[in-house]
């Protein structure tokens, strides 16, 4: 095989009209100069690797500096001269696999590269983070983690003693069989709210004592934050906003603006979506709790129909863009739970002695 | 024989093979943490030089990722040892640490400056090549300091004002010692001219906010490129630049466009535009015999000034 060239020797700018022959192991150059014949034999291993080849010109160099090189614009000699020397290795392949395609290589790159993102983003990074919470954070680190959070924010509120030791009492009677070392605050607010940090520790404002009125809506909020505490849901949401805020710095690192906007709200839209699923898998264990003591589960659906009193049902557009599930739909879960199960409950008339002093009486709050 | 008219460069690259390039080295950059960067930035620049055309031959880029690991390996040593006062004073909370500590900081870099342009260019230049003839870079390592420290003293003492001479002086000694083979650059710009291009632009940008940018970037541009010439045999040859203000808004207001709309994957397309868009426009004046070239300069593969260049985001050519 013969292919034109153009040869230059290193020493002058000038080139040669040349004609390239390859044969094994040796690339042979041919130039005349008037009517002398030159003749350069190149050993094929000690032509200088290339990581691309870009089409158009290919340019080979030789040897040590000053270099020799040939510059040849047949498009057939890229082809011939890689299966002629495949020992030589003169392209990366990693680069030439990948920019060979051209533009259609370009788009499937770009396809993967966001399915590989949004796959990332959206499944692996969550998964990961929960499996981080789950078995590679201790006990003591989610302990540590709810007593910061307590002492910055709980503890400097208007805590009502006599209240939370008798929640604590009634809390111990229920026989929840916690793994954490449960401790039950109750903060004098209106808001009607309760809410449980990592570790073990348990906030309940009066505002919501003050809509209860039997002791199984108090056994139903209860199991229902001691669901978040056992399944580390805060350790978990925690996780996840870390790991997708990491990956989002990562990747916008210097793009910014615009698309750091747009997500930053995908983000709220993801944490939004998973928060409904905790609530849901409260609800659901927490009715699991009261059934397993026999308690009367029907303080479940009390307990939501006073929080949807409280919260006067949304409109329906935003049913994806709330903090907390729509309370009705929480509602029809429970229902629909418990209307295939048989119900056993008993009274409690020892639980119901302990909270008494919590509940608000019917008769009074009827005036 | 010599060119009768202007020759313009050419740059041959596409978005896609850039992308391509890009996304292998992200991945295997990651993948070693970090350690493949000199051979990722190896592949980049060789690919930039060799879709670069001057008279129907590609320009080659010889820097090898091995030469750069090197110079990697040193800088981060380097940038360590300058920080370390910084961050032990931060880490004890020690205000007379962290003073001491930026003092340190930044003399070092300005004592490391002059250091750093010499070693870059030396590597860079020598590592350069068209039709197998090398550039060069003969500057003074203790010229330049002198000039460099004497030139930054009086921009401080001039708040800033002698800034475009300091500018000026440091282009002429630095180009005035590039040779490419047996040619000789120069660069013939003063320091009033540009003094008063980024006046004017600086006023006039802030006047039509931020409109005006795009010609006193056309402005700058044009200026340092039709001052540069090139000395064969007795002729100078001059480098000139057709590339207007409106040329640049159109390629710049697009490019932040593909960039935001692809969330940054755009950016290799970006690159290539902007590229062809500058080497396109810039021509070598009649007068060029590109037969009689000779090879002049010595080899030099020391990158730890490039790779230090690199480190501090500097970009002298």
């Amino acid at each position: 095989m013969e292919f034109e060239a153009t040869y230059y020797d290193g020493k002058s700018s000038k080139g040669q009209k040349a004609y390239v022959r390859l044969i094994s192991k040796e690339l042979l150059i041919f130039y005349h100069i008037g009517e002398e014949v030159f003749t350069i034999h190149w050993d094929a291993d000690q032509i200088k690797k290339n990581e691309i080849n870009s089409g158009g010109v290919i340019t080979l160099m030789y040897g040590q500096f000053p270099h020799q090189s040939i510059e040849v614009k047949d498009p057939n000699f890229f082809k011939a001269y890689t299966s002629q020397y495949k020992s030589t290795n003169f392209i990366a392949k990693s680069y030439h696999f990948v920019i060979s395609k051209g533009n259609t290589g370009a788009i499937v790159l770009v396809l993967f590269l966001i399915a590989f993102l949004v796959s990332l983003y959206f499944v692996i990074l969550p998964n990961m983070a929960e499996q981080v919470a789950n078995h590679l954070l201790s006990k003591s680190f989610e302990e540590e983690l709810g007593e910061r959070f307590y002492d910055g924010f709980v503890s400097k509120d208007d805590i009502d003693s006599n209240k939370t030791l008798a929640v604590n009492q009634y809390f111990r009677k229920l026989n929840y069989r916690p793994s954490y070392n449960i401790k039950i605050t109750v903060v004098r607010k209106d808001e009607v709210n309760a809410f449980a940090l990592p570790g073990g520790r348990m906030v309940i404002f009066s505002g919501i004592l003050e809509k209860l009125s039997t002791h199984e809506e108090l056994a139903a909020l209860i199991g229902h934050e001691l669901t978040h505490i056992e399944m580390k849901h805060s350790t978990k949401s925690l996780c996840r906003s870390l790991s997708s805020y990491m990956l989002i710095s990562v990747i916008m690192g210097d793009v910014g603006g615009v698309s750091a906007l747009l997500i930053e709200n995908a983000n709220m839209l993801q944490n939004l979506g998973y928060s409904r699923t905790l609530e849901q898998q409260a609800d659901e264990n927490g009715l699991r709790l009261m059934l397993e003591n026999s308690i009367d589960p029907k303080g479940m659906l009390l307990l939501l129909e006073n929080l949807k009193d409280d919260h006067p049902e949304e409109n329906n557009y935003f049913k994806y863009l709330q903090t907390h599930p729509m309370t009705q739909n929480r509602i029809d879960n429970v229902k629909r739970i418990l209307k295939n199960k048989k119900l056993k409950t008993l009274r409690n008339a020892e639980l119901e002695a302990l909270a008494k002093p919590l509940l608000v009486s019917k008769i009074e709050t009827d005036f | 024989m010599e060119t009768n008219t202007p020759s313009k460069l050419q740059f041959h690259g596409t978005g896609a093979a850039l992308f391509g390039i890009q996304f292998v080295n992200i991945l295997l950059t990651m993948v070693t943490l970090g350690l493949y960067y000199p051979w990722a930035k190896a592949a980049t620049l060789r690919y930039m030089y060799q879709e670069t055309d001057f008279l129907g031959t590609r320009f080659a880029f010889h820097g090898t990722g091995r030469e750069m690991f090197l110079g990697f390996i040193k800088t981060v040593g380097i940038i360590i040892a300058l920080y370390s006062l910084y961050f032990v004073g931060i880490y004890l909370n020690n205000i007379s640490l962290i003073i001491a500590g930026t003092v340190l900081l930044l003399g070092g870099l300005l004592l490391l400056l002059p250091m750093i342009i010499h070693g870059g260019m030396r590597y860079r230049m020598s590592r350069t090549s068209w039709r197998s003839i090398h550039f060069g870079y003969r500057g003074n390592l203790k010229t330049l300091m002198f000039l460099f420290w004497k030139n930054v003293m009086l921009t401080i003492v001039t708040i800033g004002i002698y800034g475009s001479w300091m500018e000026t002086n440091l282009r002429q000694y630095i180009i005035g010692n590039v040779r490419f083979g047996n040619v000789k650059f120069s660069y013939e710009g003063n320091g009033m001219q540009l003094f008063i291009i980024h006046l004017k632009g600086i006023f006039l940008s802030i006047l039509t906010l931020g409109i005006y940018s795009f010609w006193y970037t056309k402005e700058l541009f044009n200026y340092y490129i039709d001052n540069i010439q090139m000395e064969q045999e007795d002729r100078i040859i001059k480098l000139e630049s057709s590339a207007t203000g409106g040329g640049f808004f159109g390629i710049m207001i697009t490019n932040i466009f593909i960039i935001i709309f692809t969330l940054g994957l755009g950016a290799p397309w970006a690159t290539v535009r902007m590229m062809n868009y500058i080497l396109s426009n810039t021509e070598v004046g009649e007068g060029f015999n590109p037969e009689i070239l000779l090879q002049s300069e010595e080899n030099y593969t020391n990158a730890l000034g490039e790779d230090m260049m690199d480190a501090l985001d500097l970009d002298l050519v």
